[in-house]
Parts: C-alpha cells; structure tokens; sequence
C-alpha cells in the first residue's frame, strides 16, 4: 500500500503547511512574549536602565506590597459580583425571551446591542451616564423622586457603578447562551412535569436548571476570565480611582509599567495572575472535552 | 388545583418584564444618542428630553465649522487610521485563521490536536498578561509607533479567535462532499476553493467581521504602543476627550456614536453566524 501512505504523508505535510503561518505569526506575537514575561521577573528592570538580575525579588516586593494585596481583593470582590449578576440576569432575560410572546424577537434585538458596542465607547457612555451635575441617572432620579445629585464615581459608589457597566456590557452574553441552550431542552419534559403537578418554579429548579447546567457553568468561568482580565472601562472611567478604590490588578500592571516604570514588578505582577488563568482555562478545556 | 396566575395576568407580567428590559438596555443609548444630536448650548439645561436636534457636534468634530479647536484634534485622522487598521488586522487573521482552521479541523497530522487546544487556549488567555513582553519586545524590534506594530499586536488577539471559530466552522461541513471530491481526484487546494470555501463562506464572512470588531474596540494596544497623534486611532480620540478639564459633552458623544455605528451594524449583520460560531465552538459541546 504505497499509494495511501504516500497519500499520508503528503496529508502531514499539508497539515504542516496551512497551520504554519498562523503558528509561526502567533509564536512572535504569543508565545514568545508569554515566556519572556516571565524571564523578565526575574530581573530588576527600570524603563531606561539596564536589567540586573535578581531572582524571586520582583515577587518577595510584589507579595508585600499592600496595594498588590488590595488591588487582588477589589479584583475578585468586582469580578465575583459581575459574574453572578450576569449569570442572574442573564438567565431571567433568557427564560423571558424564550418565551413566544409577540415581539419577542424585536426584544431580544435589543437585548444583545451591547455585545455589539466597544467598551471605550461604553465606557464614554456612562462617563457621561454618571456625570454628577448633567448625567441621566442623576437627572431622572431628581425628576423623578427628588433624589439629591449622587456621586456615582466617589468614593462610596465607585465599586457599585464599574459592576453595573460590567454587568450592562455582559448581559448578552449570558442571554444568548442560556437562550441557545433553553432551546435544546425538549418540550415534553415540561409536558410531562406539568402532567405530574410540578409548578413552574419546580420545573425550573428540576429541569431547566439540570439541563443547562453545563452551559452555565461554561459561561461563568469564561466571563470570570474576562472579567478579571478587563482593563479598558475602568481605566476610561476611573484610571483605578479615586485614589485607588478600584485598582484592580490589570491597572495595577499598567501603572507598575507605564507609570512607575517597573518593568520587572509590572512583568512579576502579570505572571502572579497565570496560575489563575490556566487553572479555569483547564478545567473549560477539560469541560468542552467531556 | 386552579392556576395561580390567570393567562392575562401572566401576558401582562410578560410585558412589563420586556418593557424593563428594553429600557434597561437602551437608557445608557439614549443618552448618547440625544447628547450627540443635541446643540451645544443645551447640554446645560439639564433636560431629559431635547427640546432641539442638531448635527453641530457632528461637524465640529470633523472639523467643520470650528473657529477654534479646544479639544485635541479633528476626529478624522483617528477614524481613517482606525478604519485601515481593523480592516488589514481583519483581511490577515480571517486569511491565516481560515488556512490553519481548515487543517485543524480536517488535516489528519499528528499536530493537529495540541495545535487545537493552543488555539483555544489562546483565546481565551487574556492579552492583559503580555502587554509588558509585546511592549518590550516591540520597543526592541522597532514596532513603536509604528502601524505595523499595532497590526502585528492586534493579530494576538484576533488570530486565535478566527482559527477557533473557523475550526468549528469547518467542522460542521459534512466531510463526505469533499472525500468524493478526493476520490474524483480534486487535489487539497481544488477542493478547499471549489467546495469548502462556497460552503463556509458566511461563516469566514461572520468570523471576518468579528475579528475587525475585535480590532477596532482594542484600547490597550494603541494605548501602549502609539504615541503620536498622527498614528492614534479612535479610542485613544475618545480618551482625550474625556481626560480634557471641561469635557465637551456632545462631541464625546457624537464621537461615541460614530465609533460603535460600524461594530454594531456589522454585529448584527453577522451576529446569527457569531452566535452559532460561539455556541458550537465554545460553549455547546
């Protein structure tokens, strides 16, 4: 059979071929940069100056840094409120939208338009949104109920405003793949429950809930990823203030670099977050393997 | 046992929940929206409703009109910038992506499955973690304000998104047609342009389209690697406006307005194919 292993071998190759140009563009571009983030933390490195090497320095200054500390503690408390309020609302807009009601699809037109819109722009939105004397939440809330003018970005409520931008934006997300995956749910089930005497909140928690289980998880763990990655609105609304109540971690990496000009920390800081990273990336491989 | 809500009960609670979600989705929209359209003196007013609409803020961004310009520069330098990047950064991560897609999905090569999951890894790893080593790297190899540079940056994140997606794509082609072709005696490249790519065309379409999206909302590449204004592209505009000490309100918005009208009409001309994409690729085993 010499012609089909001639024809394997000239398959390899072919394989070889195609994939080669993305790989070696994503070698420069990717890796390259991965394993070099990690080689320059272990060198003091001050923009201008020369590197000295200084083993696990980098990381013994970053694990003392109080800020580091609290910019990992604002990091999880914004992203573990984000994605469970997703996940919730997410869900109740999937379930309604699910629903044949006339209209629905014009509804869920407009549930999705977020998804479509850059985050800059977003964040210019609600910027705006937000303004203390002309924004719209203030205005409506005076006009409204008399509410006296809020500080959306101060102090007080700085955290709660970046997590409604991050939940507005990520909204669709969640719908749209609770909405895809409610699909796939047989209507007998429901029948079936129904017959049986199953009101709707059981037959939400017994078989809405089992069958999209896997969905729901997979959803959450990619927007923990996103979310605790995402740099653009907070540094557009806030630049991690007022003073550093919302410095999360991919500030505290662009402040350590572009201000303070620490390479070497900027570089120890952005490693620190990898085992996080490659932990849930696993598990959602390891998922989408089953 | 007698239902607890009655049908009509449970069409208006229908309603009434739909209503809240277009008003909660559209209350930040509208804003922008009567803001861009609005003239400039009534921004002040403070009123919920415009009383006058007006494309002022429009043409002062652009330039026209100005006597004086008190917020960086015309708007049009960053678009067309903005505009030709996103559109090459699209054309090279749909051509590459849809080469290496087509062999992960098809080519029988030992490669071919860690290869996959390095795709799918890499999308998912955010490009927050290698800002400092591109930035690095980039300074060394001269790709400082440099629209190559940029390009070459903003391939990182799109180029593992379309070789997922276009993977998944290729992937629910039926193999058959193109096992008959073989046997018909079609070489590979026969094949990929006389049967797979008509088939697959409004998938590399609706991938192509979200690797511009991808390219055009990236702020944190420009951010660190374009420092001229000359080479700026549009988020960076939009962040000028917004650092300036008296923000110019309706010029911000109107420049918002015109940075998310191709995003967002291209969204939803291929959002059926994105979504599908995502679900099949990524979330729906």
């Amino acid at each position: 059979m010499a012609d089909k292993k001639g024809l394997l071998v000239r398959e390899v190759r072919e394989g070889y071929l195609f994939s080669l140009p993305a790989f070696l563009l994503l070698f420069f571009i990717l890796f390259f940069p991965f394993f070099y983030v990690i080689y320059i933390s272990f060198f003091t490195k001050i923009f201008g100056y020369e590197a000295i090497f200084s083993g696990l320095n980098n990381y013994l200054e970053i694990l003392r840094d109080p800020l580091f500390h609290y910019s990992f503690y604002i990091t999880l408390i914004y992203t573990i409120s984000a994605v469970i309020l997703k996940l919730v609302i997410g869900l109740g807009f999937a379930i309604l939208l699910s629903q044949k009601f006339k209209g629905h699809s014009v509804v869920r037109a407009i549930a999705v338009m977020p998804w479509g819109i850059p985050l800059f722009v977003i964040a210019a939105i609600f910027f705006w949104f937000f303004d203390y004397n002309l924004g719209l939440a203030n205005l409506l809330l005076k006009n409204l109920f008399g509410v006296r003018n809020i500080l959306w970005l101060g102090p007080d409520l700085v955290v709660l405003s970046i997590i409604y931008v991050n939940v507005w934006k990520g909204i669709p997300f969640f719908m749209v793949n609770f909405l895809s995956a409610l699909q796939t749910i047989p209507r007998e089930l429901y029948e079936a429950a129904e017959i049986d005497g199953a009101n709707s909140w059981q037959r939400f928690i017994h078989i809405t809930i089992p069958s999209i289980k896997y969905v729901i998880l997979l959803t959450c763990l990619l927007s923990t990823i996103w979310t605790f990655s995402e740099f653009d609105t907070i540094f557009y609304l806030t630049r991690g203030g007022p003073g550093y109540i919302t410095h999360i971690i991919p500030i505290y990496i662009y402040f350590q670099a572009f201000s303070r000009f620490d390479i070497g920390m900027a570089a120890a800081a952005s490693v620190l977050t990898v085992p996080l990273f490659v932990t849930l990336i696993a598990v959602i491989l390891w998922l989408l393997r089953r | 046992m007698k239902k607890f809500f009655s049908k009509e009960i449970k069409f208006f609670i229908t309603y009434i929940l739909a209503a809240t979600v277009v008003i909660w989705t559209t209350l930040p929209l509208y804003w922008m929206i009567v803001t861009a359209f609005r003239p400039e003196k009534e921004i002040y007013d403070g009123l919920i409703f415009p009383r006058e609409i007006s494309i002022s803020s429009f043409l002062a961004i652009f330039g026209f009109g100005e006597q004086y310009i008190t917020v960086g520069t015309a708007i049009t330098n960053y678009l067309v910038n903005s505009a030709y990047i996103s559109i090459i950064v699209m054309v090279l991560a749909t051509l590459l992506g849809t080469l290496g897609g087509y062999a992960l999905a098809r080519i029988r090569f030992p490669a071919k499955d860690i290869l996959s999951s390095i795709s799918l890894f890499s999308y998912i790893f955010p490009v927050i973690v290698l800002i400092i080593p591109i930035f690095f790297l980039f300074s060394s190899w001269g790709l400082i304000n440099n629209h190559l540079g940029l390009i070459l940056a903003l391939l990182s994140v799109t180029l593992p998104y379309t070789l997922w997606m276009l993977r998944g794509f290729f992937q629910t082609i039926p193999i058959e047609i193109e096992e008959a072709a073989f046997l018909d005696g079609c070489s590979r490249l026969q094949v990929l342009f006389k049967i797979v790519f008509p088939v697959a065309t409004p998938g590399i379409v609706a991938t192509a389209v979200y690797a511009f999206i991808l390219a055009w909302s990236n702020v944190i590449f420009p951010l660190i690697l374009i420092s001229r204004t000359d080479l700026q592209v549009l988020p960076i505009g939009i962040l000028n406006y917004m650092k300036a000490d008296f923000v110019p309100w309706d010029r911000l918005m109107a420049a918002s307005f015109i940075a998310s009208l191709p995003p967002v009409l291209l969204f939803y001309i291929a959002q059926k194919y994105i979504i599908a994409g995502l679900t099949a690729g990524a979330v729906k085993r």
